[in-house]
């Protein structure tokens, strides 16, 4: 498992911010397009004062979006509502300490469903 | 794995075994003082020639082959290119061949690459849901340039065990050789090459309990196969190279152990899986992948999807809790793709992403099987829980999401 950051095998083994919130400011999908990966993941997200109050998610996926799905809201909350517009993969990826090269869709696939969300408001 | 104590279950023998310990004792001669190279003359080499020869004599045995129908090489992988490019090359007259959709990739990927460079045309033959190939469909798919059919015996995705005799007998009946490769078959079900319509057959060590490194060609006699490598004159001059003396005891060990005990290994083998398949298949929408466990299917050999959830996530955290599979979702290859067996029986992209494969041995316990099965009911219920694209029959509250969704994918 050495492919793997301590902080992704965490994420993925405990992921946080797991659901849905009722009366959401926004949702939004995204689903992985190309290959032959099928990674769904839809966010709803609260917003206060023009920041993330709750950012929640659910998700069919492969342990890597699922790791990046955790993360991401994470990252997310308090952020402002701009600042989650202009999410990158990278920044993800930087959160989970690295995510190896097989993975790089993964946190793609959260930064644009983060970018979408955020973008609704 | 770090801390505390906990059970690990190996249930990835389709992907390898542990070897054996007579089988290490057996080698380590070869691994320490004799250490001769079996072309030199002195006594050393002379001594590793002998102890390669017994070994070979020991594997034509259990095969149920002559000792000079047998070639050492270094995997079934290796034994698949060189009995079909190697029939190939000998038969120049002849370019066609045919396959099944359900090969090992040593199979399919040298005959598709055949085909895209005008080498040779490849038929694929049809499978049934459960990977069997129709004999009637192969019976029309002969010519008279047909050089030969391979077929793999034991399938290592989804345990499908085809009727090589029948398929042989159609091949012969029209003088095209019949190749299988057999990597997955050496002691789990019984056979005798000489009793088998089979011209060529591919065999490896370390699903078997011996060790990697080492597998064997089966070459009927009378059968021409090209060397496709240049080198020295080792191995009646078809695969030259020095021979991997440790490795070969190793496995003619091994191959003899797996034949002497297949019968009472399997039967313990066998009621474990039904045990750990029935309790897998107890978990609400799954499905077994390939025949049922019977006489259709290996010995050992669960393959399940389980629906609406991704199976690299599945074995992700099978693994973090000690219990090891493998699985034909697309994220767990690099190139992301899924697994050409499961889409060659029929199943969509979502049902084969979620399947996972268990391979028991006869190493593995009662305790292996309970373990397994309550980390992967914990696992598959925590993956479910996280997932929003269910069909509306299981879940109502999602059912409006879940059918635009699944109807965007299907159109």
């Amino acid at each position: 498992m050495s492919e793997f950051s301590e902080t992704y095998l965490d994420h993925f083994s405990s992921p946080r911010n797991i659901g849905e919130i009722e009366n959401a400011d926004a949702v939004a999908e995204a689903e992985h397009e190309g290959g032959g990966c099928f990674d769904r993941i839809r966010v709803s997200i609260r917003i206060a004062d023009g920041r993330v109050e709750e950012m929640l998610f659910k998700a069919r996926a492969c342990s890597g979006t699922i790791a990046a799905a955790s993360a991401g809201t994470e990252w997310a909350k308090g952020k402002t509502v701009e600042e989650v517009a202009e999410v990158t993969a990278d920044i993800i990826a930087d959160y989970l300490d690295g995510v190896p090269e097989k993975k790089l869709h993964s946190v793609e696939l959260v930064a644009e469903v983060l970018q979408k969300v955020a973008r609704k408001n | 794995m770090s801390g505390t104590q906990k059970h690990i279950a190996y249930l990835d023998n389709g992907d390898s075994t542990q070897m054996l310990p007579e089988v290490l004792e057996a080698m380590m001669p070869y691994l320490s003082h004799s250490y001769g190279n079996p072309a030199s003359l002195h006594q050393l080499g002379l001594d590793a020639e002998n102890a390669v020869d017994d070994a070979r004599d020991s594997l034509a045995e259990s095969l149920g082959a002559k000792s000079n129908e047998i070639y050492f090489t270094a995997s079934a992988t290796e034994s698949n290119n060189l009995a079909l490019s190697g029939l190939l090359a000998n038969y120049p007259d002849k370019r066609h061949v045919v396959v099944s959709p359900i090969e090992h990739a040593s199979v399919r990927n040298l005959v598709k690459q055949w085909q895209k460079n005008g080498i040779a045309e490849v038929t694929f033959l049809d499978v049934d849901d459960n990977g069997m190939v129709d004999p009637q469909h192969l019976k029309k798919s002969l010519r008279d340039d047909t050089l030969f059919v391979s077929i793999i015996h034991g399938n290592n995705e989804i345990g499908t065990l085809q009727d090589i005799k029948t398929l042989g007998e159609i091949c012969r009946e029209r003088d095209v050789f019949f190749h299988s490769d057999m990597a997955q078959s050496l002691g789990k079900v019984p056979f005798n090459l000489s009793e088998l319509p089979i011209d060529l057959a591919s065999f490896n060590s370390h699903k078997a309990h011996g060790p990697k490194g080492v597998g064997a060609l089966y070459v009927r006699r009378k059968v021409k196969v090209r060397r496709i490598m240049e080198g020295g004159p080792q191995e009646q001059n078809l695969r030259p190279g020095t021979e991997n003396v440790p490795a070969i005891i190793g496995f003619a060990k091994a191959a003899e152990i797996a034949v002497r005990d297949r019968e009472v290994a399997m039967a313990q083998v066998e009621s474990l899986t039904q045990k750990l398949s029935e309790k897998l298949l107890s978990i609400p929408h799954t499905r077994l992948n390939g025949p049922g466990h019977g006489p259709n299917r290996l010995p050992g050999s669960i393959n399940i999807t389980f629906s609406y959830i991704e199976g690299e996530a599945v074995l992700m955290r099978l693994n973090l809790q000690g219990v090891y599979v493998s699985s034909g979702s697309a994220c767990s290859s690099r190139a992301l793709v899924p697994s050409h067996v499961l889409t060659a029986i029929g199943l969509v992209h979502e049902e084969a992403h979620g399947s996972i494969r268990y391979t028991l041995s006869r190493l593995n316990t009662e305790a292996d099987v309970e373990h397994a099965y309550q980390v992967t009911l914990k696992t598959v219920e925590s993956l479910r829980a996280m997932t929003a694209f269910i069909p509306e029959e299981h879940s109502e509250r999602e059912s409006d999401h879940a059918k635009t969704f699944y109807k965007k994918k299907s159109e």
